[in-house]
């Protein structure tokens, strides 16, 4: 590994050099265009003259395609480390796994949660499933976002897409299933739906101040959320910024992170040293520990019957 | 007599909401009442199916405890109290139930092809699962009778729990076995 790591820093540190070059001739690009613009503005008499015009654009010409030649290493880049780095680190850890940087959660899976309002424009990356210790899971970067409206003092309406939702979901799937819903949201829950659930007060004080919880009932709420659990969600909230929640139902186990975090990235400009492969890692490694933490590969949530 | 016309209408008020707040608090009582007995029928119900593992259990592996004649006599003897006895009796059934439960584990530890029985194993599998959802009823009980307590010593309901004689409620006491330690490994 540490090789293959060597070589793909060797492609990054070529990549980054064109990457560089580029941008500073898009830049030095954009500069001229600016003097042109500039000097052409006061020698016309505080005006641009349809040539002056003509001339400046041609460095802008050349500084878009300097820019877009430099972005494209970038990407380059990325798909090198997507590609490659990420795919081996995932075989390391998991079974039957699979990963596509450009795929995610389908949003219906999400909305079918009932956990978040439906987005009016969803976008996500990342997405990764495969097993580990006979548990199945599903994870992806996903961006939610809503259409809002505003009108200002003369009338004119503006539109604009605000992110409500930007992170990571998590959906892990048990063999067993359970005949009860569990919903968990940081906070009040405005965005939950929980019509048809009661609210539950667990013993956790910590944990009925946190999260807002509702379940199909209150034996099945107390049968999932033990107090290690509680605890454990406790922890797993401390370790994100920004909201998290939670949702049992059927055989699935549904989190998902609002940190406006961008998971598996690495600018091109970071040198890939043991630092960047220790922050891939635990946004790999994070799969697992909550697998193991929730302890979702245990009799619990394997016995077949479901639960009376 | 205007003035004493608005103090009685102020008064008149005064009574109504105080009425209210009675008829409110009392039925709260009650329905934190319902709220506890039916949490403590789910522990009666999570109580008779770990009673019922314990004697197949016991069924299943009798014929390897000569040398178990106490764990014997303590299994024979045991009976499930009503559903109107006290919680501290149940407690004292759940606890003896468990010990019995410990025992027989032990028994099964000793003997290879009773610790590699299928029926055994199914039994002891069930076990865990009736002690995870008598653990769930366990904790919605004491959440209940915590909820319940506080509004029978706290001003203004404890007057009210006074009047009417709402007594505080024991709470069903987790076993120490059952005590786990939290570790963090994120």
């Amino acid at each position: 590994m540490d090789e293959r790591i060597e070589a793909i820093e060797r492609k990054r540190r070529a990549l980054y050099g064109t990457f560089k070059k580029e941008r500073k001739n898009g830049i030095l690009a954009a500069v001229l265009a600016i003097l042109i613009f500039v000097i052409s503005y006061f020698i016309g008499g505080q005006s641009l003259e349809p040539i002056s015009a003509l001339v400046g654009a041609i460095p802008v010409i050349f500084a878009i395609i300097f820019f877009v030649r430099a972005a494209k290493q970038a990407e380059a880049f990325k798909k090198l480390i997507k590609s490659e780095f990420i795919v081996e680190m995932l075989k390391e850890q998991f079974e039957d796994v699979t990963y596509d940087h450009e795929q995610s959660i389908p949003v219906d899976r999400i909305n079918a949660t009932k956990m978040i309002k439906k987005p009016d424009r969803f976008s996500g990356e990342d997405y990764i499933s495969g097993t580990y210790k006979g548990v199945a899971f599903e994870v992806s970067d996903v961006t939610l976002k809503e259409r809002v409206e505003r009108r200002d003092s003369r009338g004119n309406t503006h539109v604009s897409y605000e992110t409500y939702f930007q992170g990571r979901w998590y959906i892990y799937r048990f063999p067993r299933a359970f005949e009860g819903t569990i919903k968990i949201a940081e906070g009040h829950g405005f965005q939950m739906n929980h019509r048809g659930l009661e609210k539950i007060e667990t013993e956790s004080i910590a944990f009925n101040k946190k999260f807002a919880i509702y379940a199909s009932d209150t034996q099945y709420a107390f049968y999932h959320l033990t107090p290690v659990i509680m605890e454990k969600f406790l922890e797993l909230e401390r370790m994100h910024r920004g909201k998290i929640l939670y949702y049992f139902h059927d055989n699935e186990l549904h989190i998902g992170i609002n940190d406006r975090k961008d998971y598996l990235e690495v600018p091109i400009s970071r040198t890939l040293d043991d630092q960047a492969i220790n922050d891939f890692r635990s946004d790999i490694e994070i799969i697992p520990a909550i697998i193991n933490e929730v302890r979702l590969d245990s009799d619990k949530f394997n016995r077949k019957p479901k639960r009376s | 007599m205007e003035d004493i016309g608005i103090v009685l209408i102020v008064i008149g008020i005064i009574l109504f909401f105080l009425v209210v707040w009675i008829i409110a608090t009392i039925n709260s009582f009650r329905r934190m009442l319902v709220k506890i007995d039916e949490s403590e029928s789910s522990i009666d119900v999570a109580l008779t199916k770990r009673f019922d593992l314990l004697t197949k259990m016991f069924q299943a592996t009798k014929g390897y405890m000569q040398y178990e004649q106490e764990t014997l006599e303590r299994v024979v003897k045991l009976r499930q109290p009503e559903h109107s006895a006290s919680i501290n009796e149940k407690q004292e059934f759940a606890n003896e139930v468990s010990k019995g439960l410990q025992r027989l584990n032990v028994v099964v530890e000793q003997y290879p092809d009773l610790k590699a029985s299928q029926n055994v194993l199914k039994l002891q599998d069930a076990t865990f699962e009736v002690e995870e959802n008598l653990q769930a009823s366990r904790r919605v009980y004491n959440s209940n009778v915590s909820y319940y307590n506080q509004k029978v010593v706290v001003f203004p309901s404890n007057i009210i729990a006074r009047w009417k004689n709402f007594k505080e409620r024991d709470f069903f006491e987790a076993e120490e076995v059952k005590r786990e330690d939290v570790a963090f490994d994120f």
